[in-house]
């Protein structure tokens, strides 16, 4: 328990939906996603009383420090996939993933996995209803093309 | 098929994190987006060499930075200078005393990432490597420990060491290689001792000597003298920087100019109040002075030591704290900054009433009233919008309620800012006339509402008041590149000239956009830099009016094209075939551009560019 948040049980429920937006959000850069999400808990933990809502302020700082850390990576001249050190293999999936770009992504896994509304998606993304939706639909869209184009090659 | 990615989302859940990176919260954030440790590998380390004390600067900071009790002699005009480890005495890795103390709190904790922090010679070469670009060039460093605890780093690059040399200048390859040897002058500006993180006061290069010491007080509108002594074949810039570049809820500004006309010359301090140029920086705000060279363009209006891998052939840097006497709130008011970014001035002995409500729709603002209780925050009984009663005002009461509200109707994005300062009677809100009245003002890309009302006694000082207020509404201006609340900046229009496309960064997400600045309006598209990978390049072409993509991974089918708006080329290679993502671009408050960069549009009005 930590002062007026049980930042435990906050782990516990919403931190693994926290990290795999974050995970998708950054391309499937487990490093970026454990960073952010640890800062992101920290921070809220340091400022435990004067944080309202726990959760969004956990989504919108979280996908702000992995921004700044994709960017960061960007202009160092990082590979796109440098980082990638997951033991388990790239699924089509995040290949796929890794082609839209990270609004996108977020947007696309909070919505159709995260199971959140669209008007939830847009406060965690510090966005507009209208703007995620955009970005649900051009996500949508490419990633079923990307998917299928995947498909075909294989075939 | 179409829904099959649906499914492959699930693939997601097999991965997750551990425990341990709740058990890395709980001791704390660990981060100030400070630059890693560096990489030492490329770091000779020399033996001791002398080197003379060439700044004159270095020495009044040693003067300015000594004890009392040691000065000697009989007493000399002095500039008004804070003390090390106040606000503006500090130039690297943070200039804030706030900043400072986060991170010697987080190498007292042994955080990690901090440890390098608490050696001179790791935060020399960090340094080093981050601000003067040299990292990847071999250099030496002698750390001089003086007597008042402060250490001289003096960095010298080795001979064949040279910053890259651009077409332009590959004949002066020795005057790139000019100088060479930097002194930083470094000091524990929160603790002494073993335990105490180290930050670098002041940098200096023989090539540039300031007028200024470190933590000078500046009036704004001030100057500082420079001189320069460097080959006529170097580029030259000088400014200042005002307020924490990398706190992007304060005050930043940065001016300069790319040349010094003569030898010497003097760098304005300045920047614009926050009334009317949405500065936010207060009375008193961190700043520096500087002056470099480098091999390659530099930006006169940018932080020198954001570290943005420029390097430079020498670099003179010296923290300094400036006045802002103008930003002052008139006798009897008070300023009100509301965390969207804009601000009032409102009378001392109103009352002040936050507004942040969350249903159906989020709504955030204050309420301002002469009267207690003022307007009550909206709730069940009283839902959103705000809805002031006007049967429910006590007589002599004048309120005024200013909202945003997120969530509703999705806006105009296409809409330019409000040009402030507005006025209750140019909104269409003559409160001499009425007793209640709404209106609408955009700002930053927001929509705010502006609601009064008034009682049937209320005194004409009061109303007075009520226009007053609303004519001081004014918003922070975001600074080139940053971004807030869905929208980012572009800056001024003159950065894009007319019936051109010009390229700009926008991170986001974004990254390499197109200003696209036609006859009747502007837009930006998303060049998508990610489809064509490592080492794309990009340019405008005049004639045909087209973006051209030269694309390295794809060698063989060309240089890809769009037009002006987006469409793309049929010869393009497939995957280079669907228009790009257009963005809005609208003209803020304070005449510089904001791209939209949270959605875009599905086409490019023709209109905007016959």
């Amino acid at each position: 328990m930590s002062g007026r948040h049980d930042f435990d049980a906050i782990w516990r429920d919403t931190g693994p939906m926290i990290w795999r937006a974050v995970y998708a959000y950054a391309g499937g850069r487990r490093d970026v996603a454990d960073d952010a999400v640890a800062e992101a808990f920290a921070r809220a933990i340091a400022h435990r009383d004067t944080v309202r809502e726990p959760v969004g302020y956990l989504f919108r700082v979280a996908f702000r420090i992995a921004s700044a850390d994709l960017q960061q990576a960007k202009r160092q001249g990082e590979p796109a996939d440098r980082g990638i050190t997951d033991p388990e293999p790239a699924t089509d999936l995040m290949t796929a993933l890794r082609r839209l770009t990270p609004a996108q992504r977020a947007a696309v896994y909070l919505h159709y996995r995260a199971d959140l509304p669209v008007r939830e998606v847009a406060s965690i993304m510090g966005s507009s209803s209208a703007a995620v939706k955009v970005h649900l639909m051009r996500g949508r869209r490419r990633l079923a093309e990307l998917l299928a184009d995947h498909e075909e090659v294989e075939a | 098929m179409t829904d099959r990615w649906k499914d492959a989302l699930r693939d997601l859940d097999d991965v997750g994190p551990d425990e341990s990176i709740y058990r890395r919260a709980a001791q704390g954030p660990t981060r100030s987006d400070l630059p890693p440790p560096p990489n030492r590998s490329s770091r000779i380390v020399a033996g001791v060499t002398a080197f003379a004390v060439f700044a004159a600067a270095a020495v009044f900071a040693w003067e300015a930075f000594r004890p009392e009790a040691h000065r000697e002699g009989p007493p000399i005009q002095r500039p008004d200078v804070v003390s090390l480890g106040e606000e503006g005495s500090i130039l690297w890795p943070a200039r804030s005393t706030d900043a400072l103390a986060e991170l010697q709190a987080n190498a007292d904790a042994d955080r990690g990432g901090t440890r390098w922090l608490l050696d001179p010679s790791e935060v020399t070469d960090a340094f080093v490597g981050r601000v003067l670009g040299w990292g990847a060039m071999r250099y030496e460093v002698d750390l001089e420990h003086r007597e008042d605890a402060q250490v001289v780093a003096h960095v010298t690059r080795a001979p064949e060491s040279c910053p890259p040399i651009p077409p332009a200048l590959r004949d002066a390859d020795a005057a790139a290689c000019y100088a060479g040897n930097e002194e930083i002058l470094l000091a524990q500006p929160v603790s002494q001792g073993d335990g105490g993180i180290w930050a670098v006061v002041s940098v200096t290069s023989p090539a540039f000597a300031l007028g200024v010491v470190p933590g000078q007080v500046i009036t704004n509108g001030g100057s500082v003298d420079v001189s320069a002594q460097v080959p006529d074949e170097l580029p030259v810039v000088v400014g200042s920087v005002i307020g924490d570049w990398y706190a992007p809820e304060n005050c930043s500004g940065a001016s300069g100019t790319a040349r010094l006309t003569s030898a010497d010359g003097r760098i304005r301090v300045a920047i614009g109040s926050d009334r009317d140029f949405g500065t936010h920086c207060g009375e008193r705000a961190p700043a520096f002075v500087w002056v470099a060279s480098s091999t390659w363009r530099m930006r006169a209006g940018a932080d020198p030591i954001v570290g943005d891998s420029t390097a430079y052939v020498a670099v003179t840097a010296v923290p300094i704290v400036v006045t802002i006497p103008e930003n002052a709130p008139a006798q009897g008011l008070e300023a009100f900054i509301d965390p969207l970014g804009w601000r009032v001035d409102y009378p001392s002995d109103w009352t002040v009433t936050p507004i942040a409500t969350q249903d159906r729709v989020t709504i955030t603002g204050a309420a301002f009233s002469n009267v207690t209780p003022g307007v009550a925050s909206p709730n069940a009984a009283t839902p959103s919008p705000i809805g002031l009663d006007p049967d429910n005002v006590p007589p002599d009461a004048v309120e005024v309620v200013i909202t945003h509200l997120e969530g509703g109707p999705m806006p105009d994005l296409t809409t330019d800012d409000t040009r402030f300062p507005v006025s209750l009677e140019g909104l269409g809100c003559p409160l001499d006339n009425l007793l209640l009245c709404g209106a609408s003002v955009r700002g930053g890309g927001l929509d705010f509402s502006i609601e009064v009302r008034r009682g049937a006694n209320a005194s004409a000082e009061d109303i007075a008041a009520a226009e007053a207020l609303v004519a001081s509404m004014r918003f922070r201006s975001l600074r080139l590149g940053e971004q807030a609340h869905g929208w980012a900046s572009l800056g001024r229009p003159a950065l894009y000239p007319k019936g051109e496309g010009t390229p700009a960064w926008v991170g986001g997400g974004l990254g390499v956009v197109y200003v696209m600045r036609g006859p009747k309006g502007t837009n930006a598209l998303d060049l998508d830099p990610d489809t064509c990978g490592e080492g794309q390049n990009q340019t405008w072409d005049p004639a045909t009016l087209e973006i051209w993509i030269q694309c390295p991974e794809y060698l063989g089918t060309g240089d890809m094209r769009y037009d002006r708006f987006g469409q793309p080329d049929p010869t393009n290679a497939p995957k280079f075939r669907a228009p790009l993502e257009a963005h809005p671009v609208i003209t803020a408050w304070d005449g510089s551009l904001l791209i939209y960069v949270d959605g875009s549009m599905d086409g490019l009005p023709e209109s905007y560019w016959p």
